[in-house]
C-alpha cells in the first residue's frame, strides 16, 4: 500500500517541496476560499440586499466611526471571519510544539502565565502561527471574491447563476466600476477581519466560547430586534431583576437550614415588599414605562397593566423573588440556565430602550452575556452543592416549583413575545412533538424511519376528513358545505387520528421490520413518497382532494359556557393554537421521557446496540420493534392533527420527504435521546428560520449542511443524553421509598395521566380497565412455576439427541448426544473449530439444527426462538464480550431481566419510575447480582468502560438477571490473566448452589475446565469423542489425539502421552 | 428462495401443528406470495378481458427499456460503491442530476456554437463528456469530504450523513443555477435510409429517420405502435458502457483490485493495494456512469428538463433496482434496472392503475422482493448477520 500511495503522490509532494511550508499557510485559506465563492455565486449578497442588522452609527464631530451594519457586510464578514477562523483552527502546530498540545488540549495553555485564568493567550509561537494563517486565509478569501469580481465586469454570469442579480462589487467594493480604492480598502478590511479571527483562535477555549457565543446572539438580536423590542420595557425588567436579585442575595445565602417552602415563602414575601416599595413610586413619580427611560410604548408592560390591576403585578414581582430564593440551590445547569433567563429579561429590556439594537445595546449585551456566563462558574457548582445537601422530598419541591414557574412563563409567553413571534414557537412545538416521536423510533431503537411524513400526513387527513363534510356525513361532495358539518368535532377526531397513525405505523412497519439499518431508511422513505403520491394523484382527488388538499377545517372549539357564559373559544388564531400546541408538547415530552427508564425503553436500545444478544435475553424483537413504530408514529399523527387545525386546511405539499429529513436533522443535532437537545434543536432549526424571514431560502441549504457537518464533527448532537444515575438514586431512595405517591405534583400526574390514556388505549386498552394489580413482592423467575418443577423434574435439566447442523456442505455438529444435570458445571471443549460455539447457537436458537432434538426441563427446543428460549431459562454470554455497551452497567443487568418483569410502561407513565414498586425490586435485585459477581459500586459505570475482566463478569451477571436454569459461558476466561482466571474459578463454583442454576461452559483454559466442571464433553470436527469426568478425559487417547495430532497408540514412546495429558493439564 | 419448506427433515414432520406454526412463523412471506400470485392473475385477467391493450403495453416495454437502461447505469454506481463499502451512496442521484445540469451548460454551449447542428454526434459526446466529468468530480469530492473520514463509523452515520449531503447537493443547485427548469435543446440527427417503410421525409427531401428526436410508426407483431429511435440508441449506449465497465473490473488489474478490496479491504490493504485509492476509483466509474446516464437521460424528448430535483426519483429507482438484482452485483444491477424500467412503464395499464401512481408500483416491488428474496434475484453476497 505504501508503495502505491508514494508513486501517486510524487508530483504533489515535489510542489509541496517546491512551495515548502508557504502553501500549508494558505492550504485551509483556499478551502474556505472555495467554500466562500460557491456561497457567493448562490447570490447571497442579493437575497440579503435589504436587510439592515444594527441601524445605528457612532458619529464623532462629523466623522462616521461605525456606519449601521447592513446585512450583506455582516455575511461578508463571517463569511471571511469564519474561513480565517477556520484555517487558524485548523493550523499544524510544529512538533516541538504540538508534541504536549495533541494529547491534551488544555496542555498547550497551562504553560500561559497570565493573572487572568481564561482570559490567557496561548503561548506566543502558537498565536503567531494562527495569525498568520488566519491573515493569510483572509487574504486569499479576499483576493478570489476580487478575482470573482473582475470576472463578473468581463463575463455574463447570471445566465448560469441566476441568483446573481446585483453585481458582487456592489456589496464589497462599490462603485459605478470596479475600481482600485474600494478594492485596496476591502482587501484592508479583509485582513484586519483576518488578524481578529486569527487572535480569536489564539484565545482560550474558554474566552473563544463566550465571545463566538456573543457573536452568535448579537447576530440573533439584530434580525429579530424589529420583533423582540415590545416584550419588556426596562423598567419592567429592572424591576424583575431586582426581585429576583434581592431574593437571590438574600435568601440565597442562608444555606442549608432552609427547606424549600421556607425558601419559596420568603422570596414571594421579597418580591412582594419590593412591589410595595415601587408601588409608589411608579403611581406617584410616574415611573412608568415612557417617562423615565425612553421607552418604545409598546404593550405590554408589567408595571403600567400593574396600575390597573394590582395583582398580576405582584404576582409576578413575587413569581420572581421565588425563582432567585430558589436558584442558589439547583442542580448546576438550572443555575446557569435561570441566569441566562435573567439576563435575556434584562437585554430585552435594553433592547426596548434603545428602541432596536444599537451598538451601545449591543456593548451592554455583550457585557452581559459575559457575566452570565463567569458567575455562574463559581456559583453553579455551590448552588449544586447545596441542592445536593437537600433532602429528597425539598429536592424534588425545588424542582417542581421551578418548573411551575416555567410553565407560568410558557403561558404567558404569547402574551408578551408577540403573534409573530408565537408563530414560530408553534413550528417549534410541532417538530419538536414530532422530534421526539421520531426519537423513539431512532433514538431509542435505532430505527432509521425516512417515512415519517407519512405518519404526520396521516394524522392531519384524518383529523381533516373527519371534521370536515365527508361522504360519511353528507353522503357526497355536491352538497355545500355549509349544511353539513364533520363527521366528529375536532377533540373527537383527535384521538381517532393519532390511533389511526399508530395503527398504520404498525402496518406499514410489519413488512420493513426484518430489514436493518439502510434497507429500512430506503423502504419507509419510499412509504413516505408514496403517501404523498396517494393523496396529490386524481385517483383519489373524492377523498382527499388531489392537490388542493382539504379546506376548509373548523378550528376547535372549546365550549366552557357551563362554567361562564363568555367561555368559549375558538382556536382559530396563532395565539390560541400556542396553548394547544404547548399541551402537546407536555404530553409528549412527559410520555416519552418516562419511556425510556422503562423495561420496554430498555429493551428499545438493547435492540439499537445488538439485536441478537437483545433477542437471546428473552426480548422479542418483533413486538418490541412495532411498539417503537407505533408510538413514534401516535406523536407524528398528533402534530399533523394539530397542523391541519391551525391552518384550517391541508395541502399534499406540506407532507413531503423534507418534513421527515428536517425532524431528522433537528434529533440529530439537537442530540438523540435527550429530550432538552430535542428541544434546542428545534429552536434551532424551525424555530428561528420560522422567524427569520431572510433566511428562508437557505433553510434547507444550511439543514443539510448542517447535518453533515454534525455527523462529521459531533455525532452526538449538541446535548447528549445522559446517562441514567439509577444505582445512586437507588441509594438515596431508602427514604423516598416510603413517600406517599400522592406527594408527587398532582398537576403533572394529571396531565402524564392525560397522555397516558391516549397511549393506553391504543397500546393496551385491557390495562385501563382491569383493576390494578397487586404489588408484587417479588419477581417471579422466567420460568413460570419454577419451584414446583425443579422438584419434580428428573436429575437432568437439558438433553441432547443426535443434534446435527450442517453449513452447505459443512457438517459442523454430527450426532451429538449429551445430557446435562441438574446445579452441574459442564464444559465442552475441543480444539478450535470444533462446533463448540455452534453447540451453543443452536441451544439458543441463534441456529436451527437439520437433526436430532434438544429438550430443555422435558420440553423440545426446536422451532422456538432465541428469545422464546431466553425467556424459558437458558441465559449465555459470548465468546467477543457483547454488553450494552453505551448503557449503564446496571441497565445492562435489568435488560437482563426483561423476561421477568412485567410490562410496566404504562404504570411507569402514570406515576414515573421512582413509585414504581416493580422497578424498585428490580433496581435492587441487579444491584445485589452486580454485588454477587464483583462489581459492587459500579451500578453507573458506563459499560463499554469497564476494564477487560468486569466486562466478562456485567456479562454474567446480565445472564443470570433472567434467572435461567441454564448458563452458557462461552469461553468465559479468555484473555484472562492467571489471578483474574482463579477469579472467575470461584465465581463460577459458587453459580450452581447460590444462583440455581446449571453451568455449561466452553474453555480453552485447561485449569479452569478442568478445576471446576463435572463432566467433561470433547468436540473434534463437530462429533463427540469424549465424556466424562476430568480424570477419565485427560487420558482418553482420542483427546489427546485430537489435541496434538498424534495418536499414542502409534507413537512407541509411552511418555509423549504423558506429555501430552500434562500438556493438557497445563494449558 | 426464503421459505424453509415443511415436511423437508425429520425435524419438520408434516402434520397439522407445524403447518400452524409454519404459517404463524411465515405470515409474511405467505402474505407476500399471495400478493405475487394476485398480480399476476389480475394482469391475465386484464390482459384477457381487454382492459390492458396489448399495444400500449407493447409500445410501453420499448420505452421501458430505455428508461431501464438508464436506471440501470445510475444502479451500477450504488452497487459498486455498495459492493466495497457497504453503504448506500444515498447522494449518487444527486450526482446524477449534477450531470443533468452541466450538460444543459454544455449542450447549450454546443448549440451556440452551431455543433449541435452541424456535428451533432461531436456535440453529444462533449455533452456527455462533460455531464460526466463533472459528476465525478461532485462524487469524488464528496467521497473526500463527507464519507471517508466516516470510514468505520456505525452503519447509521455514513447514511445520514449521505442523506444530508443528497439534500444538501440539492440545494446548492437550487440556489446556485434557479429553481426554473432548464430544458435540453431538441436535438435532431438525421440520417438517409432510401426504401425504408416508416421513415418520413428527412430535411434535404430524402427519405430518412430522426434519430434523437424522431417518432415513428410501427406495426409489430400485427399492432400499431410508435417508436422513437432514440430509445433504442440509449439501450445500446448504456450496454455498451455497462459491458465496458464489467471488462474494465474483470479484466484490468485495477479492477482486479477492486474486487479484492470488495472481498477484504484490510487483506488487500496488506496486499499493496491502495484501498483509498481503490475506494476514489469506485466512485469515478459510479459517477462517470450516472453522468452520462443523465444526459442520455434528458436528450429522450419528453424528459429534457434540468431541475435540481431530478435526481431524487431516477435515485432512488436506480437502488430499488440495485436491490432488485443483488445489491454488490453488477450484472444484478443491470437487469434490475431494465426489469424496473419495464414494470414501471408496462405496469399502470398492466394492472390499470393512474399514471401518476407509477411509483407505488416501483416501492411495491421493492418491498416485494425484500420480503420474499432479501438477497435480490442474483444476490448471494449480501451479509447477513447471524
Amino acid at each position: 500500500m505504501a508503495a502505491v500511495t508514494t508513486r501517486s503522490a510524487q508530483p504533489l509532494s515535489r510542489l509541496q517541496s517546491l512551495l515548502g511550508p508557504h502553501l500549508d499557510y494558505a492550504r485551509h485559506g483556499i478551502y474556505a476560499a472555495a467554500v466562500v465563492i460557491i456561497i457567493t455565486l448562490t447570490g447571497v449578497f442579493s437575497s440579503f440586499r435589504s436587510g439592515v442588522t444594527i441601524d445605528d452609527s457612532v458619529i464623532i464631530g462629523s466623522f462616521t466611526l461605525i456606519p449601521p451594519l447592513r446585512l450583506t457586510t455582516l455575511v461578508a464578514l463571517y463569511m471571511i471571519g469564519g474561513g480565517a477562523y477556520f484555517a487558524a483552527m485548523k493550523a499544524a502546530l510544529p512538533a516541538s510544539l504540538g508534541a504536549s498540545s495533541r494529547n491534551s488540549r488544555r496542555g498547550q495553555y497551562e504553560t500561559a502565565t497570565s493573572r487572568f485564568p481564561g482570559v490567557a493567550f496561548a503561548p506566543s509561537p502558537i498565536a503567531r502561527i494562527r495569525i498568520t494563517k488566519a491573515l493569510v486565509a483572509s487574504l486569499v478569501i479576499a483576493l478570489s471574491l476580487v478575482a470573482l469580481m473582475l470576472i463578473e465586469t468581463f463575463i455574463e454570469l447570471q445566465f448560469v447563476f441566476t441568483g446573481l442579480i446585483d453585481p458582487i462589487r456592489d456589496t464589497l467594493a462599490p462603485g459605478e466600476t470596479l475600481q482600485l480604492g474600494p478594492v485596496i480598502l476591502f482587501l484592508v478590511r479583509a485582513a484586519f477581519i483576518g488578524l481578529i479571527a486569527g487572535a480569536l483562535a489564539s484565545l482560550h477555549q474558554r474566552s473563544r466560547n463566550i465571545i463566538i457565543l456573543i457573536i452568535a446572539l448579537l447576530t440573533g438580536l439584530s434580525l429579530l430586534s424589529d420583533e423582540l423590542l415590545g416584550i419588556f420595557a426596562l423598567p419592567d425588567a429592572l424591576a424583575m431583576a431586582a426581585s429576583f436579585a434581592i431574593a437571590f442575595f438574600v435568601v440565597g445565602r442562608w444555606g442549608k437550614p432552609w427547606g424549600a417552602w421556607p425558601r419559596v415563602g420568603a422570596g414571594a414575601l421579597l418580591g412582594l415588599a419590593l412591589a410595595l416599595v415601587l408601588l409608589p413610586l411608579i403611581q406617584e413619580s410616574g415611573l412608568g414605562p415612557g417617562s423615565v427611560f425612553r421607552g418604545a410604548g409598546k404593550t405590554p408592560y408589567i408595571l403600567s397593566q400593574a396600575l390597573e390591576s394590582v395583582w398580576i403585578y405582584g404576582f409576578f414581582f413575587a413569581l420572581f423573588g421565588i425563582f432567585g430564593a430558589l436558584v442558589p440551590a439547583t442542580p448546576g445547569g438550572a443555575h446557569q440556565s435561570s441566569l441566562y433567563f435573567l439576563t435575556g429579561v434584562l437585554v430585552f429590556g435594553v433592547l426596548n430602550w434603545q428602541d432596536g439594537l444599537t451598538y451601545l445595546g449591543a456593548a451592554i449585551t455583550s457585557l452581559l452575556i459575559v457575566a452570565a456566563t463567569i458567575i455562574p462558574r463559581q456559583s453553579a457548582p455551590r448552588a449544586n452543592a447545596r441542592f445536593q445537601d437537600l433532602p429528597q422530598a425539598d429536592r424534588r419541591k425545588t424542582l417542581l416549583t421551578i418548573s411551575f414557574i416555567l410553565f407560568i412563563a410558557a403561558l404567558v409567553a404569547p402574551v408578551f413575545v408577540g403573534e409573530y413571534i408565537t408563530f414560530g414557537m408553534n413550528w417549534m412545538a410541532l417538530f419538536t412533538i414530532m422530534g421526539l416521536g421520531l426519537n423513539v423510533m431512532i433514538g431509542y431503537a435505532g430505527l432509521l424511519d425516512l417515512g415519517y411524513v407519512a405518519s404526520y400526513a396521516i394524522g392531519a387527513y384524518s383529523t381533516a376528513l373527519l371534521t370536515t363534510p365527508s361522504v360519511l356525513t353528507c353522503g357526497g361532495a355536491d352538497v355545500p358545505v355549509a349544511e353539513c358539518g364533520g363527521l366528529l368535532s375536532f377533540w373527537e377526531a383527535v384521538p381517532l387520528a393519532v390511533i389511526i397513525s399508530a395503527a398504520t405505523g404498525v402496518a406499514l412497519g410489519f413488512p420493513v421490520l426484518r430489514l436493518r439499518g439502510d434497507y429500512l431508511a430506503i423502504v419507509t422513505l419510499g412509504f413516505g413518497e408514496i403517501t404523498n403520491r396517494v393523496l396529490k394523484s386524481n385517483t383519489y382527488k373524492p377523498i382527499f382532494g388531489g392537490p388542493s388538499g382539504i379546506t376548509p377545517i373548523p378550528p376547535p372549539t372549546l365550549d366552557l359556557s357551563a362554567i361562564h357564559p363568555d367561555w368559549v373559544f375558538t382556536f382559530n388564531g396563532t395565539t390560541l393554537m400556542y396553548y394547544l400546541f404547548l399541551l402537546g408538547l407536555i404530553i409528549t415530552a412527559l410520555v416519552v421521557g418516562r419511556l425510556a427508564p422503562t423495561r420496554l425503553g430498555r429493551a428499545w436500545r438493547a435492540i439499537r446496540a445488538d439485536e441478537d444478544v437483545a433477542q437471546a435475553l428473552g426480548i422479542p424483537l418483533v413486538s418490541t420493534k412495532l411498539l417503537a413504530f407505533g408510538v413514534s408514529s401516535a406523536f407524528a399523527g398528533l402534530g399533523g392533527a394539530f397542523v391541519g387545525a391551525w391552518f384550517k386546511g391541508i395541502f399534499p405539499d406540506t407532507f413531503t420527504v423534507f418534513v421527515s429529513i428536517n425532524v431528522l436533522s433537528l434529533i440529530i443535532i439537537g442530540g438523540m435521546g435527550s429530550v432538552v437537545g430535542i428541544l434546542l434543536g428545534a429552536f434551532m432549526l424551525v424555530g428561528l428560520p420560522e422567524v427569520l424571514r431572510e433566511f428562508k431560502d437557505y433553510r434547507l441549504l444550511s439543514y443539510s449542511s448542517l447535518l453533515v457537518l454534525a455527523m462529521l464533527l459531533r455525532p452526538q448532537g449538541l446535548i447528549p443524553p445522559r446517562p441514567a444515575r439509577l444505582a445512586a438514586a437507588s441509594k438515596a431512595a431508602g427514604a423516598a421509598a416510603t413517600t406517599p405517591a400522592a406527594a408527587r405534583g398532582r398537576i403533572s400526574a394529571a396531565i402524564s395521566r392525560a397522555g397516558t390514556t391516549l397511549l393506553a388505549l391504543l397500546l393496551r386498552p385491557q390495562d385501563l380497565f382491569s383493576p390494578p394489580r397487586a404489588k408484587p413482592q417479588t419477581i417471579p423467575a422466567a420460568g413460570e412455576g419454577e419451584e414446583q418443577h425443579r422438584q419434580e423434574s428428573p436429575a437432568t435439566i437439558l438433553e441432547i439427541h443426535g443434534l446435527t447442523k450442517r453449513f452447505g456442505g459443512l457438517t459442523a455438529l454430527r450426532d451429538i448426544h449429551l445430557a446435562i444435570p441438574h446445579r452441574s458445571i459442564s464444559a465442552v471443549i475441543g480444539p478450535n473449530g470444533a462446533g463448540k460455539t455452534t453447540l451453543f447457537n443452536c441451544l439458543n436458537g441463534f441456529y436451527r439444527p437439520e437433526e436430532g432434538d434438544m429438550r430443555f426441563r422435558g420440553r423440545s427446543l426446536l422451532g422456538l426462538r432465541p428469545d422464546e428460549i431466553g425467556a424459558f431459562g437458558i441465559a449465555r454470554t459470548y465468546q467477543n464480550i457483547r454488553l450494552f455497551g453505551e448503557m449503564t452497567v446496571l441497565e445492562n443487568v435489568l435488560v437482563g431481566m426483561h423476561p421477568r418483569l412485567q410490562d410496566e410502561a404504562l404504570r411507569a407513565l402514570r406515576r414515573g419510575r421512582e413509585n414504581n414498586s416493580t422497578e424498585e425490586s428490580a433496581l435492587q435485585e441487579a444491584l445485589e447480582l452486580l454485588d454477587f459477581v464483583g462489581l459492587t459500586g459500579l451500578g453507573d459505570e458506563i459499560a463499554q468502560s469497564l476494564p477487560y475482566g468486569s466486562q466478562r463478569r456485567l456479562e454474567i451477571a446480565r445472564a443470570l438477571a433472567s434467572r435461567p436454569e441454564l448458563l452458557m459461558l462461552d469461553e468465559p476466561a479468555a484473555g484472562m490473566n492467571p489471578h483474574e482466571t482463579e477469579e472467575m474459578m470461584s465465581l463460577i463454583r459458587r453459580l450452581p448452589e447460590e444462583r440455581n442454576v446449571a453451568v455449561f461452559l466452553i474453555e480453552h483454559d485447561m485449569k479452569l475446565v478442568m478445576g471446576v466442571s463435572e463432566q467433561i464433553a470433547v468436540l473434534d470436527y463437530g462429533a463427540k469423542i469424549a465424556e466424562g469426568s476430568p480424570r477419565e478425559v485427560q487420558r482418553d487417547p482420542r483427546v489427546i489425539e485430537a489435541y496434538l495430532g498424534v495418536s499414542p497408540d502409534e507413537e512407541e514412546d509411552s511418555t509423549a502421552a504423558e506429555a501430552a495429558s500434562q500438556e493438557l493439564d497445563d494449558a | 428462495m426464503a421459505l424453509p419448506l415443511i415436511g423437508q427433515s425429520r425435524n419438520n414432520p408434516l402434520t397439522f401443528g407445524s403447518v400452524r406454526r409454519y404459517i404463524a412463523r411465515n405470515t409474511l412471506q405467505i402474505a407476500g406470495f399471495i400478493f405475487l400470485a394476485f398480480l399476476i392473475v389480475s394482469a391475465i385477467y386484464n390482459l384477457a378481458t381487454g382492459i390492458a391493450r396489448p399495444h400500449t403495453l407493447l409500445q410501453n416495454f420499448f420505452f421501458g427499456l430505455s428508461t431501464g437502461s438508464i436506471y440501470a447505469l445510475i444502479a451500477l454506481g450504488y452497487t459498486l460503491v455498495y459492493g466495497i463499502l457497504f453503504m448506500i451512496n444515498f447522494a449518487h442521484g444527486e450526482v446524477f442530476m449534477a450531470g443533468g445540469y452541466i450538460g444543459y451548460f454544455a449542450i447549450v454551449f454546443a448549440n451556440d456554437r452551431g455543433w449541435l447542428e452541424q456535428h451533432t454526434v461531436f456535440a453529444l459526446f462533449f455533452t456527455i463528456t462533460i455531464a460526466a466529468i463533472f459528476s465525478v468530480l461532485v462524487a469524488v469530492l464528496l467521497e473526500r469530504i463527507a464519507y471517508r473520514p466516516l470510514r468505520g463509523a456505525p452503519r447509521l452515520v455514513p447514511l445520514i450523513t449521505a442523506i444530508g449531503a443528497s439534500i444538501a447537493l440539492q440545494q446548492l443547485f437550487l440556489r446556485l443555477f434557479g429553481a426554473d427548469s432548464r430544458r435540453y435543446p431538441n436535438v435532431h440527427y438525421y440520417i438517409e435510409i432510401p426504401g425504408c417503410q416508416v421513415c418520413k421525409e428527412i430535411p434535404g427531401g430524402a427519405m430518412g429517420l430522426d434519430l434523437v428526436g424522431g417518432i415513428y410508426k410501427v406495426s409489430l407483431f400485427g399492432l400499431d405502435i410508435r417508436l422513437r429511435p432514440i430509445w433504442f440508441i440509449v439501450l445500446f449506449l448504456a450496454c455498451s458502457l455497462m459491458i465496458a465497465l464489467w471488462f474494465y473490473i474483470q479484466r484490468t488489474k485495477r479492477g482486479k483490485a477492486m474486487r479484492a478490496v470488495a472481498e477484504d479491504k484490510n487483506t488487500a490493504a496488506l496486499m499493496g493495494i491502495d484501498v483509498d485509492g481503490i475506494i476514489v476509483t469506485t466512485f469515478v466509474l459510479g459517477a462517470a456512469l450516472a453522468g452520462a446516464a443523465a444526459v442520455l437521460f434528458l436528450i429522450i424528448p419528453g424528459n429534457g428538463q434540468a431541475t435540481p430535483f431530478i435526481g431524487f426519483f431516477p435515485g432512488i429507482k436506480a437502488f430499488t433496482a440495485a436491490v432488485l438484482g443483488g445489491i454488490g452485483n453488477i450484472p444484478g444491477a443491470a437487469v434490475g434496472g431494465l426489469f424496473l424500467g419495464v414494470i414501471e412503464a408496462v405496469g399502470p395499464p398492466l394492472w390499470n392503475i393512474d399514471h401518476q401512481l407509477k411509483e407505488i408500483i416501483v416501492f411495491g416491488l421493492l418491498i416485494l422482493v425484500l420480503i420474499l428474496r432479501p438477497t435480490g434475484i442474483f444476490g448471494e453476497i449480501l451479509s447477513k448477520r447471524a
